[in-house]
């Protein structure tokens, strides 16, 4: 060690410059690791919740939509859902029912200065699913009075006493405002299109908690195009926003599954109550995804497919290309580093001669330049570490200012310790096999000839 | 293992600052320190030595003297464990070296021959101390000698004190003369206090004083039962031996003194 030393402060330029392309490499390699391991993280963990698989009623290969469907797909039953909770590795299944007949809304004047517009796209969400989120400054749950017990009435001025009820007008009952719940996708798309388009403000986590309560009014059973449910009277009524989850509908709004199957049964019949549209089924292991997707496909059930594996691909195939780009740069790095010792042996070769005079076998000379090379290799491999977590936070400040607040983790890089001593221990393998063969060839050399060298 | 054979025995030690051995005779006179028997070695198809053969006893200062490329530093690298794959028998301080595998004619090296050469071979990036410890990274369980320090620096510093430059023990090889030079040198070879010391042309980069004066030390080595074989062309070195052997063509081809 103290011989390793020594050489090393002696040779600090090419100890130095040999060190930067180990530095570079390890850099490289571990920022784009650290990056894949972290976007992969983020995205199937996040985004598209791999640990989760949403599956819908089969479509028959028969069925032709404009004939209204020879062979159909039937809604998936209570049974169904009872079946798929019953399947191994499943640790929850939440059914969900579209909104099966038109809808409108419009709201927003306290907030963006003027009301807006839209259609209704939702869906109804089992508040089982959700238990654990908080939600304010009501549940998401089924706040309706009980069948045959209706509310109080509104007074002489369209008011109700009960604070945070509002006046029914068609009924003149006041009642709760139905919960509603909104994906983070959806306020996404609000920031990034509608905001910037409409000249609004921009919605962030923060904001979006501060707007729990916020309501909304919707008319349920026809739509701002002028369709009609086929059946029903249309209705207003009061929904609230309670909170943002990544169980809500991806867009549109969610509201608790009693409201949508009591709305579906009065505007689209019952049948449209009866069954759900689709199942969100949640696995233990991540790893049981795939038997559990056979065993949804083996009730007669398809999987939607999230575009998860594809993506979870992509970022893997990308991921790999830039780690190649980095072996590729640690390849140059090793040939530099067998060129520098070779040289260095050269250069020393006398010098190998005086250690062997003095009681260095061939073995010891070839464990001096070896750990030449692994503290090259160490301190490259450390500095190349540090120059990766560096980069990764500036990537990191950098991305607080461009890439969406909702989605934007805490960090785009992960750097598990596993990941730190996997990547240090190959720039220790790298600077080994750089100087392996210029070791061997110094630990060969005859004493007397090293020692006649000029 | 091997374990080396201690040819001389220090019965009576001054302590003090550093240690003098007052009384060192000869414990175990049988066999010479070094025995060679036909020993032939060729280069390139070339032979250096042609069947050398030659006894040095303990305690002897002999000169091995010869024209350049009569083999006599090949001869003292056969004698010392550097050059192999030569023929004939060499015998050193009791071990056959073609017995012993590369690690074994380290240990071999490190504990029981010192090598003195005419360029100093010092590394110059290492203060004289540690030029002269230099031997202590690579010894084994049986390097550092009857109750020795044991730390190399110390050690080191004893040795450079047995030289005459123990002050420039922080100095680097590049501050000194050449003399101071080669004295570090020597000191490195007696850092294990061998039995045995080799040297090559040890005055050829010395002016004719300094060379004098690393004569002198080495015959005071001499005086404490060291045994020296010096490679030499000079005459003034020849003539402060006790036995000279002339090597020519590869072959000794005259010898004069008496072994003691």
């Amino acid at each position: 060690m103290g011989l390793v030393a020594q050489n090393l402060r002696r040779s600090r330029r090419e100890f130095v410059l040999s060190s930067f392309g180990i530095a570079m490499g390890i850099a490289s390699l571990g920022f784009f690791t650290a990056l894949a391991l972290g976007v992969r993280s983020l995205v199937l963990d996040r985004v598209f919740h791999i640990d989760r698989i949403e599956v819908e009623p089969a479509r028959s290969d028969l069925e032709i939509p404009l004939l209204g469907g020879l062979g159909g797909s039937r809604p998936i039953t209570d049974e169904t859902v009872a079946k798929l909770r019953a399947l191994p590795g499943v640790r929850a299944a939440a059914p969900r029912m579209r909104l099966a007949f038109p809808a409108k809304a419009w709201g927003g004047v306290e907030l963006l200065g003027q009301n807006r517009y839209a259609e209704i796209i939702g869906d109804g969400v089992d508040p089982a699913a959700v238990a654990g989120e908080s939600f304010s400054p009501q549940p998401f749950a089924d706040l309706s009075p009980p069948a045959g017990a209706p509310g109080d009435a509104c007074n002489s001025d369209g008011d109700c006493k009960k604070p945070g009820e509002y006046c029914a007008w068609d009924v003149h009952e006041c009642q709760r405002p139905v919960p509603m719940i909104i994906s983070k996708v959806l306020l996404e798309l609000y920031n990034s299109g509608f905001a910037r388009s409409h000249n609004l403000p921009r919605v962030s986590s923060f904001l979006a908690s501060r707007f729990r309560g916020f309501t909304i009014t919707i008319e349920l059973g026809q739509s701002f195009m002028g369709a009609r449910a086929a059946r029903g009277v249309p209705r207003q009524r009061r929904a609230m926003l309670v909170g943002v989850s990544d169980r809500a509908i991806p867009i549109g709004v969610s509201f608790p599954l009693a409201y949508v199957r009591r709305w579906n049964a009065e505007y689209a019949g019952e049948a449209a109550a009866r069954g759900y549209s689709s199942v969100v089924v949640e696995v233990k292991d991540q790893r049981a995804v795939t038997e559990v997707a056979a065993a949804a496909r083996g009730l007669g059930l398809s999987v939607i497919d999230s575009g998860a594996e594809q993506a979870g691909l992509a970022i893997t195939l990308i991921g790999l290309l830039f780690v190649i780009v980095s072996l590729a740069i640690l390849a140059v790095a090793t040939i530099n580093i067998a060129h520098t010792f070779f040289r260095a042996v050269a250069e020393r070769r006398r010098e190998i001669g005086v250690l062997r005079a003095v009681g260095a076998s061939g073995s010891d000379i070839r464990q001096i330049l070896l750990g030449e090379a692994a503290a090259i290799g160490l301190c490259g491999g450390g500095v190349g570490l540090a120059a990766a977590r560096v980069a990764a936070l500036l990537c990191d400040l950098a991305a607080r200012s461009h890439v969406p607040e909702l989605f934007r983790p805490e960090s785009f890089f992960r750097f598990p310790p596993l990941l730190v001593a996997g990547v240090l221990a190959f720039a220790l393998l790298t600077c080994l096999a750089g100087a392996l063969l210029p070791a061997l060839a110094a630990a060969r050399m005859e004493p007397a000839e090293a020692l006649a060298a000029r | 293992m091997y374990t080396p054979p201690r040819f001389f025995r220090c019965h009576l030690t001054l302590t003090g600052p550093g240690r003098l051995c007052i009384l060192p005779f000869v414990s175990e006179p049988a066999e010479p320190v070094v025995s060679l028997a036909g020993i032939e070695k060729e280069y390139g198809g070339e032979k250096v030595l042609r069947g050398v053969s030659l006894e040095l006893a303990a305690g002897e200062l002999t000169a091995l003297v010869g024209r350049s490329g009569s083999g006599k530093s090949t001869l003292l690298h056969v004698i010392g464990g550097l050059d192999q794959g030569y023929r004939g028998r060499a015998r050193v301080l009791g071990v056959d070296l073609a017995s012993l595998d590369d690690r074994g004619r380290a240990r071999f090296r490190n504990a029981q021959v010192g090598f003195v050469f005419q360029a100093f071979h010092l590394l110059e990036h290492l203060s004289c101390a540690e030029n002269v410890a230099l031997p202590s990274y690579f010894e084994g369980s049986t390097a550092t000698g009857d109750g020795a320090p044991r730390d190399p620096l110390v050690r080191a510093a004893e040795a450079l004190d047995r030289v005459g430059i123990a002050d420039h023990a922080r100095r680097l090889p590049g501050q000194l003369s050449g003399g101071q030079k080669q004295r570090v040198a020597i000191a490195r070879a007696l850092f294990h206090r061998p039995p045995l010391l080799l040297a090559d042309e040890p005055t050829g980069n010395l002016d004719s004083e300094t060379g004098q004066k690393i004569i002198a030390l080495f015959q005071a080595l001499n005086g404490d039962g060291l045994t020296l074989l010096i490679v030499t062309h000079e005459e003034r070195v020849s003539q402060a031996t006790r036995r000279v052997i002339r090597l020519d063509d590869g072959r000794i081809v005259a010898e004069a003194g008496a072994s003691a």
